[in-house]
């Protein structure tokens, strides 16, 4: 039984190494370790050397490479990066067969039913960040890729939000690979902790707070 | 640091107060061009010859630039006309007719359908090329199209090229069947002469407006400069060489 | 104002707007993989493009004498002294300011946008007419002002490879240059230059207009 993420790559002088059957996945590190180059890498938008396979998809390896719209691996950046074209319905709605009752579902949860209509430069941070949330997840994923994906929220409703979304994913099987800084205290997502360093990808000894 | 600000002023001293170019500015019609190095040598193997400096340009181009002040000394145009404006207007004097051109039909020299042998017959070409009437050779080709009574006829087939150099570009590269060329121009290899135009006889003169102009232009007048220009294609200003253009 | 006066200013503008339509498909994708891609050839290619920006218009019309003369690479065509010369001559002649104002564009678009399209299940096609084109639209709407500008005051290259032809090759420009001379002409060259400044502040007035109502919709500022 081969495990679900299997990753033996290295860019420039880190390796990122890890093989776990966990479907949920933190990793921690301090601001410029690379961890939002860690999720480029997994999604396909940055070329590393090695191999990556997640589930039954081989990501990459020494001669294959899966385009990053064939990898369905969603990404959530930390600073959104709404398309500023379209409206927060256009938004979510923007993967290919997303059907509007799917839209409507997805921004009740998000509360962001009333800004549908609204350009994302009337948004405020957190807004940004859970239409993000709802369009990567609307594109019906396999993998979630998140980065940083709460900072911007205020406390309650990251609790309420980390602990759902936890549930929407597991209930569709989709995987999670969430990064966030060392101090930002929680990973909000249940699973399997490591810590990103200069050498790389180590297995945290504490278990997820929250 | 002194250093290079003295440098500095001195450099933008020097881009404020342009002094005047070295040498004759002597403004010359294009159609001349040919002529021109072997021109320039035999006047500098002269002794206290000043260097020259030319412009080439379309006669009617050259002469806006004299009235608008520009510099040159000298001026040979193409056209009696504009020499007259030169003088009129930029203080140039009467020109002296110096050379004479003919004007000709030429057809592509790849051409193998047996060239026309009269105007008329170019009626027959699906193009024939012209220069438009600001040129001098295009006024010429007009004049010698309408004695012959034919230019209306041949209106619609008639290209316009806003330079001689044009026309002669169209003949050779065979873009057109035809064109009304000059003749020292139709002797370029690309281009066969199919017959001499009847009609106005192109005329070049000089113009000047100093000492220095007026020593080149004698040159010009001179017997060595003659035979280049016969050389080139260009005839002699029979049957009065000196005769004042009018 | 006279009657070849209005064919001349109504043929500058069919020739400038050929020359637009037809250059679009073209400069877009040139500009983009300018801007974004690393190929072999790539500086070539942009070289190749500063050409005909260089070299006096009159060479560029030699140049494309010789391919499209009779028996030249492409003299079936019969281009010469028709209205496809002044097409083409306009074309090539605008095409590189056409080009390099698009590729501007898309070097001011951040790639992250592209990027996100594609983790979201979008090919780098769709990710670029999704994504990439609508955002860099002004820039793209600008490119086209100034190369339909530019073909409409083009002269040197359609003096060459277009002539002189009244009703079918005589555009603004050339009818402006043989009017010149001719006597009483110009108060219809008058009539001309105002015209063309009028067809030209009229594209770049479109233009802005364009511009501000895609800002609008993106809620930027200006």
């Amino acid at each position: 039984m081969t495990p679900f993420f299997d990753m033996d790559a290295r860019f420039e002088r880190q390796s990122l190494s890890l093989q776990t059957d966990a479907r949920h996945l933190a990793i921690r590190g301090r601001s410029g370790i690379g961890k939002s180059r860690l999720l480029r890498i997994v999604a396909g938008l940055l070329d590393a050397t090695g191999r990556l396979r997640v589930g039954t998809r081989i990501f990459f390896d020494e001669d294959t490479r899966l385009p990053p719209n064939a990898r369905r691996a969603a990404l959530v950046p930390q600073d959104a990066v709404l398309f500023p074209h379209l409206d927060v319905r256009g938004n979510l709605g923007f993967a290919r067969g997303v059907e509007t009752s799917a839209i409507e579902d997805v921004a009740a949860w998000l509360e962001l039913t009333d800004l549908l209509a609204r350009a994302p430069r009337h948004l405020s941070g957190g807004e940004k960040q859970r239409v993000a949330l709802g369009r990567a997840l609307l594109s019906q994923p396999e993998l979630l890729l998140l980065d940083e994906p709460f900072t911007a929220l205020d406390r309650p409703l990251r609790a309420r939000l980390a602990k759902e979304l936890h549930e929407r994913c597991a209930a569709k099987g989709i995987a999670t690979l969430v990064v966030s800084h060392d101090d930002a205290g929680t990973p909000h997502l249940t699973g399997e902790v490591y810590t990103l360093d200069e050498r790389g990808l180590q297995r945290a000894t504490e278990d997820p707070v929250d | 640091m002194l250093l290079s600000l003295v440098s500095a002023i001195a450099l933008l001293a020097s881009l404020g107060c342009r002094s005047e170019p070295e040498g004759l500015g002597v403004m010359v019609a294009s159609s001349l061009s040919p002529a021109l190095p072997a021109l320039e040598e035999a006047w500098l193997a002269q002794p206290d010859a000043e260097p020259l400096r030319f412009e080439v340009g379309p006669t009617s181009r050259l002469v806006r630039q004299l009235e608008a002040g520009a510099g040159a000394e000298v001026l040979l145009s193409a056209s009696e006309r504009w020499s007259r404006r030169a003088h009129d207007h930029a203080s140039m004097s009467e020109g002296r007719v110096f050379a004479r051109n003919r004007l000709v039909v030429a057809v592509p020299a790849s051409r193998t359908a047996p060239p026309p042998r009269t105007l008329g017959e170019l009626a027959d070409l699906r193009r024939v090329a012209v220069a438009v009437a600001p040129v001098p050779l295009g006024s010429y080709s007009e004049s010698a199209l309408r004695s012959a009574g034919v230019f209306e006829t041949l209106r619609p087939k008639l290209v316009g090229a806003s330079s001689a150099r044009t026309a002669l570009g169209w003949v050779a590269g065979g873009a057109v069947d035809a064109g009304l060329l000059y003749a020292s121009d139709a002797r370029d290899p690309n281009v066969r002469v199919a017959f001499e135009v009847e009609g106005p006889t192109p005329r070049y003169s000089v113009s000047h407006r100093s000492e220095r102009g007026a020593a080149f232009a004698r040159f010009l007048e001179g017997d060595a400069a003659q035979a280049i220009l016969s050389e080139f294609g260009f005839e002699r200003a029979h049957p009065n060489a000196g005769e004042a253009a009018r | 104002m006279s009657a070849s006066v209005w064919a001349a200013v109504w043929l500058s503008v069919k020739v400038a707007a050929w020359c637009t339509v037809l250059a679009t498909p073209v400069a877009v994708p040139l500009g983009y993989l300018l801007a974004r891609k690393r190929f072999v050839g790539r500086s070539a290619l942009a070289l190749l493009l500063f050409v005909p920006l260089v070299l006096p218009p009159v060479v560029t019309g030699f140049m494309l004498l010789s391919v499209f003369r009779p028996e030249g690479l492409l003299g079936a065509l019969g281009v010469p002294f028709t209205f496809a010369a002044c097409v083409v001559a306009s074309f090539v002649v605008s095409l590189p300011l056409y080009t390099l104002a698009v590729r501007q564009t898309f070097e001011a678009v951040d790639p992250k946008y592209e990027e996100v399209a594609r983790t979201l299940g979008e090919s780098p096609m769709r990710a670029f007419w999704r994504v990439t084109l609508p955002l860099a639209l002004p820039g793209v709407l600008a490119g086209a002002t100034l190369s339909f500008a530019r073909a409409l005051g083009e002269f040197g290259a359609t003096a060459v490879l277009a002539g002189n032809v009244e009703g079918e090759t005589r555009t603004i420009a050339l009818a402006v240059y043989t009017l010149m001379e001719t006597p009483g002409g110009d108060t219809d060259a008058r009539s001309l230059v105002l015209a063309s400044l009028l067809v030209c502040g009229a594209a770049v007035l479109g233009y802005e207009w364009l511009r501000r109502r895609h800002r609008a919709r993106l809620e930027l500022p200006g």
